[in-house]
């Protein structure tokens, strides 16, 4: 074709043509560009490579599972129609391969969430096949309802405020010798008495100690406290241990160590509730039957139980391993 | 070997006919020294998509296929919005030519700002968005070890044939006269840009832009499949799907009949006054 028209060519003014000619280049870069950085991605570690072999039937295999993440298909096309493979999420495309021929083999390295997908195999009225996608825990629940690094500092950090204001009723409690309230204060703090037991357990001997001056063993109790960092993990085993040190606790315990409990549960239940729906709905149930049962000395064991039990179920619904 | 020369034969032909109708536009208004913006617009998307191929081939990438799609939805779109005005523009400019006034044409073309280069763009755009899709199949093709070098020569064949039909109609817009040129090359850019839209739709669906209307249409992959010749060349013609989704086949009727329906309206004024002049 090129051969077409060029005779009145040579009159064409230069000026026009560089204008002409940096549109196109500026184009030029753009697709360029966009080319480069879709394909950067694909440059990262191998991913895992799973076959699929489509038939004039349909999929083979027709259910597919595959761990979430980077998965390369390695599509053979073993009909005699050029194929296109869609993984599908209801109608949405999630990503596909066009242009399969006949006898030909193409990859497709896509991302995927955990939950299920659907894959077409072919002609329309082919049945279209299930890809499963499940999660490291081996569900398919898909990770974006679990908290994200971002929240579970943010958990961390209410919960270390919530931590200095029980050390200030502390101190004042001790200050005004008020060792009732002393020892609430000190109830309010039990999910971290394990990381600092020594020196809670020297602060216990000195409050029961009718003559004792317990000003030191205190001051020694808020170092040690204020010096934590507890990581979410830690902080759920804390609170699931106090439940389960509600369970034999007297009534005068009982509504501290309550109030260990639900003061955290307040950042924690949103996100228990968007990872595992059921679980946080539960929990909120068990914790205002438990409140009830506290204001009327009513027995706590079983329920205290059930509900450590429960809180001990978190780490994993986190996602926190 | 047919598969791959019928796919190489409609990526070939969309671009192609784009081109060729480009390219007889310019030169039956007289402005054939506009082709060479054309053929510029041409390598320059050829020279992209072989570097895109090499540069894939080295990483042993794959093409991303949802900035393919955005790509191809959005040109898409571009070019059928600048195929229809196009062609209603000059439909304007036939009507106001008494006898063969090229001159007066070649005067609506220099008016529009920028006419030359958007033409140039148009051609870039047609062979790039066709072009980015071969590369990924050629690929595909010249990895296939146990097939040998027939993919390969089918999908050159392909191309071949598609280069042809461009050719051809570009001679044959050459021989119309002016109005029926118009008026021929008219009704088949209407077919080409009702295509596009509905292929944008397609592609949006694709790169995840848009969900609504999915249903299937028709399904007619058992009687005219899109890898048949008749089917190819349907497809690159008239933007034929053999199983469009709903949302597809409305845009594309929507489109279509309205816009032919005006194409093809009688001409009022004009026409009358001119065939007073004539008689």
């Amino acid at each position: 074709m090129p051969d077409l028209g060029l005779h009145a060519a040579r009159a064409r003014s230069s000026r026009s043509r560089s204008s002409r000619t940096s549109v196109l280049a500026s184009l030029v870069a753009t697709l360029a560009l966009m080319a480069a950085s879709g394909i950067a991605p694909a440059l990262a570690a191998d991913p895992p490579l799973v076959p699929v072999t489509v038939t004039a039937k349909g999929c083979e295999p027709n259910e597919l599972t595959v761990p979430a993440g980077r998965v390369t298909f390695l599509i053979t096309n073993r009909s005699s129609r050029a194929l296109e493979w869609e993984i599908l999420k209801g109608v949405m495309i999630v990503d596909e391969r066009e242009n399969i021929a006949p006898g030909f083999k193409q990859r497709l390295t896509t991302n995927l969430a955990p939950g299920a997908y659907e894959v077409t195999c072919g002609l329309l009225s082919n049945p279209r096949g299930k890809l499963t996608v499940l999660n490291p825990a081996g569900g398919t629940m898909p990770a974006a309802a679990r908290p994200g690094a971002a929240e579970l500092i943010g958990l961390s950090a209410e919960y270390r405020i919530w931590t200095l204001q029980a050390l200030d009723d502390l101190t004042r409690a001790v200050a005004a010798k008020d060792r009732a309230s002393s020892r609430a204060a000190l109830l309010h703090l039990a999910p971290l008495e394990r990381l600092a037991a020594p020196q809670a357990q020297a602060l216990q001997a000195a409050l029961a100690r009718p003559d004792g001056d317990p000003g030191a063993a205190a001051a020694a109790y808020a170092v040690a406290i204020r010096g934590l960092s507890p990581a979410p993990q830690e902080l759920l085993r804390g609170l699931a241990d106090t439940a389960r040190r509600l369970a034999a606790a007297d009534a005068a315990e009982a509504a501290a160590l309550l109030v260990a409990i639900t003061a955290p549960a307040g950042h924690l239940l949103p996100l228990v509730k968007r990872a595992d729906p059921a679980l946080g709905e539960q929990l909120d149930r068990q914790l205002a039957a438990l409140a009830l049962a506290v204001q009327a000395q009513a027995p706590l064991e079983q329920a205290s139980l059930a509900l450590a039990g429960d809180l001990a179920r978190l780490p994993g619904v986190l996602g926190l391993g | 070997m047919f598969v791959p020369f019928l796919i190489m034969l409609r990526e070939g032909v969309e671009a192609a006919l784009i081109v060729g109708i480009i390219a007889s536009y310019l030169v039956q208004t007289g402005r054939g020294r506009a082709l060479n913006a054309v053929w510029l617009g041409v390598g320059a998307a050829c020279l992209l998509c072989l570097a895109t191929g090499l540069k894939l081939h080295r990483a042993a990438a794959e093409f991303p296929q949802k900035a393919q799609e955005l790509f191809e939805a959005a040109v898409g779109l571009l070019a059928a919005i600048i195929l229809t005005l196009m062609v209603f523009w000059m439909r304007e400019a036939a009507q106001s030519i008494k006898a063969r006034l090229h001159g007066r044409v070649d005067e609506a073309l220099s008016r529009a700002e920028g006419g030359g280069l958007a033409l140039a763009g148009m051609a870039f755009l047609a062979v790039a968005r066709e072009g980015l899709e071969s590369v990924v199949f050629l690929m595909a093709a010249f990895s296939q070890e146990d097939l040998g070098w027939q993919p390969a020569i089918g999908a050159c064949l392909g191309l071949l044939a598609a280069v042809a039909i461009g050719v051809a109609v570009f001679r044959f817009g050459r021989r119309l006269d002016l109005r029926r040129f118009f008026r021929w090359t008219g009704v088949l850019i209407l077919f080409v840009a009702a295509g596009l839209l509905a292929g944008a739709l397609r592609s949006a669906h694709e790169a995840g832009l848009w969900n609504g209307l999915q249903a299937t249409a028709y399904d007619l992959s058992e009687i005219l499949p899109l890898d048949s010749l008749a089917g190819t060349l349907l497809a690159g013609l008239f933007g034929y799907r053999d199983a469009p989704s709903l949302g597809e086949l409305l845009l594309y009727l929507a489109f279509l009949l309205p816009a032919l329906a005006l194409f093809l309206r009688p001409a009022a004024a004009g026409r009358r006054a001119e065939k007073v002049q004539n008689a």
